[in-house]
């Protein structure tokens, strides 16, 4: 078991050097010339070869990926061509955003996605059978930013009951201010019993969430659906019914358990799902996370911003997929090595 | 053409249509998507006005018997365009998806057929691609190829292929332990003629189920990516980009936004049922409807 977390924990690290090679690679191969983003557009040919020098681009590319390689491990991703800032810090003040909304949306997908497909299961071509299927069909099939832009159709411009975009309403921050402790506005504020803010924070949230959720939340209904299906066509539910447990009991406490542990490489996948599409929705939403700061990075040739958002997502999307594969291990003893 | 062929054909088309209309689902999406073919195919004939002209006289007209759809900012016919935004995002789809098995089907199947070292670096090279959240790896390509229609679309071939080498490599090391591989090999036939006449045939039946359920999805990939303007550019008619254009207007014009999203819906939907479809003709074990 050890040696196998030890084997798992050292793919992933060959990877993510695989990612790092890929973002560096990436980076050089940039159209706009990082020197001439720092630079200007007319800068004179001593500023253009200092800088070059000063950046270490006129070496031989090995040897910058070397440094690269020695800087991203200390930390140091460099200054945002865009800002002039340290990449890091940039992320670092955008990334709790991100964060909030994909979380709320995870939990929005888990509370929903799986009841519905459990109860989809247990009753093939019922009414909520027929809910669920509805949803998985067309939530995969409705691109983000159309939802997005549905519901600020109906919410924002119809009723007037939520904002258009932004993350909190700034003159309420204003008057309602909580320092910042987790940096997500919901728990801070609430930890400050700054209840206004809160609410401000709560509405803001709630339109990017669900358009965020509604294509993972097909995807959860389809896959619970197909793995309780499964799971209820198994000997021991026969055998369980056979001596007589009630049903309740047999599909809540035995089918839904041996449901579950696939449900978790679900999960994680969803993680990771909803990081990626997080971009879409924070463009629509105007919402300050990092998703909406790489596509201007990008627009901008902001290259040591693109790279560093790549490599962090890729991590993250990485050690997640490590922590759930060692979650099965605890949930299922049968499958450990 | 023989008098025995004509006389099969329509039997077995029937058979075929039979098991077409006998799934509801798949039938659904057969009909939208026939639809939407047309659209692509005949657009020059179907459109009312041309897809390019601006006319500002017209603009942000709604929805009438003049303009079917209503224009956009610009006074241009949205039905027109909605037409002729049809074949572009049929053709993403199409461009990807072949690029994507193009290069994926070889790597997994040389990889399953080598083993070894080699294939298991191989395959770690293609888990590389896997590494990133959906949508990342594409706009991080866009950022190194530039931003346009045919960057877009290189950019998710590269982050769709490792899913096809990975469904290949896992038959290739099936079929490459098989007895009529193996007697291949004892009759020194050349690795290349193994690998694309033997082995080849019996390893693709997943890859193109893969890719019959990837074609809506990669669609809307392309049109997030225009939508987030890294993707398709004016003049380009795209419908990711036709809803990005009407985002300072569309709370007042929804028009300008929904047709074209509207549009995105209908061809993935009717893709993804399609590919449902294809999935359970191609591989009758599969996870049912």
């Amino acid at each position: 078991m050890f040696t196998y977390v030890l084997k798992r924990l050292g793919t992933m690290v060959l990877i993510l050097l695989g990612v790092l090679v890929m973002t560096f690679f990436i980076s050089r191969v940039l159209p706009g010339s990082p020197v001439e983003m720092l630079l200007g557009s007319r800068p004179t040919a001593e500023a253009v070869a200092r800088v070059t020098e000063e950046m270490g681009l006129d070496r031989p590319l090995p040897v910058q990926f070397v440094r690269y390689m020695g800087e991203v491990i200390q930390g140091d991703f460099g200054n945002s061509l865009m800002t002039k800032r340290p990449v890091l810090t940039e992320i670092g003040e955008r990334f709790p955003a991100t964060l909030e909304l994909v979380l709320c949306s995870v939990l929005l997908v888990l509370i929903v996605g799986v009841p519905l497909g459990v109860f989809a299961a247990l009753r093939q071509n019922g009414v909520i059978d027929v809910v669920a299927r509805s949803i998985s069909a067309l939530g995969v099939a409705v691109p983000t930013f159309l939802i997005a832009m549905m519901l600020q159709l109906l919410f924002a411009g119809k009723l007037r009951w939520l904002p258009l975009q932004g993350r909190i309403d700034d003159l309420v921050l204003l008057d309602h201010e909580f320092p910042s402790v987790t940096g997500l506005y919901l728990v801070d504020s609430a930890l400050a019993g700054q209840w206004v803010a809160f609410q401000s924070a709560a509405a803001h949230l709630a339109m990017p969430t669900l358009a965020l959720s509604l294509s993972a939340l097909a995807l959860i209904v389809r896959i619970t659906r197909t793995m309780m299906i499964e799971a209820l066509s198994e000997e021991f539910v026969t055998t369980l019914r056979a001596y007589g447990l009630s049903s309740t009991r047999v599909n809540f406490r035995y089918v839904l358990k041996a449901a579950m542990i696939p449900l978790l490489t679900v999960v994680g996948m969803t993680f990771g799902y909803l990081l990626g599409t997080s971009v879409v929705a924070e463009f629509v939403f105007d919402w300050p996370g990092i998703g909406g700061f790489i596509v201007r990075a990008i627009t901008t040739s902001d290259f040591p911003s693109v790279m560093a958002i790549t490599m962090l997502l890729a991590s993250a999307y990485l050690i997640i997929t490590f922590f759930v594969d060692m979650l099965h291990f605890a949930v299922d003893p049968r499958l450990r090595p | 053409m023989t008098a025995v062929d004509t006389s099969n054909e329509p039997s077995r088309w029937a058979t075929l249509l039979g098991r077409v209309a006998g799934n509801k689902t798949f039938f659904v999406g057969f009909v939208l998507f026939i639809i939407v073919l047309i659209a692509a195919i005949f657009a020059p004939l179907l459109a009312t006005y041309d897809p390019l002209a601006i006319n500002f006289d017209d603009k942000l007209l709604p929805p009438s018997l003049t303009h079917f759809f209503g224009t956009d900012e610009l006074g241009r016919d949205l039905y027109s365009r909605i037409l002729y935004g049809a074949r572009t995002s049929l053709m993403i789809g199409l461009m990807v998806t072949i690029l994507a098995v193009l290069i994926g089907t070889p790597i997994g199947l040389i990889a399953g057929y080598a083993g070894g070292r080699f294939g298991f670096w191989l395959m770690r090279f293609t888990d590389v691609f896997i590494a990133f959240p959906p949508l990342l790896l594409p706009i991080a390509i866009t950022a190194a190829l530039g931003q346009g229609l045919y960057e877009a679309m290189i950019a998710l071939s590269i982050s769709a292929f490792p899913w096809y080498a990975r469904i290949v490599y896992s038959e290739s090391q099936r079929v490459s332990q098989s007895l009529y591989v193996k007697s291949a090999k004892a009759s020194g036939f050349g690795h290349g003629r193994i690998l694309f006449k033997h082995m080849l045939p019996n390893c693709w039946t997943p890859a193109i189920t893969q890719a019959s359920m990837d074609f809506g999805y990669t669609i809307l990939a392309a049109a997030s990516l225009s939508f987030i303007g890294i993707g398709a550019k004016e003049p380009d008619i795209e419908w990711g980009l036709m809803v990005a254009t009407s985002r300072t207007k569309f709370l007042d014009f929804w028009w300008v936004a929904m047709m074209p999203g509207f549009a995105i819906l209908i061809t993935v939907f009717a893709l993804n049922l399609l590919g449902d479809g294809v999935r359970d003709l191609l591989d009758p074990k599969g996870d049912g409807k």
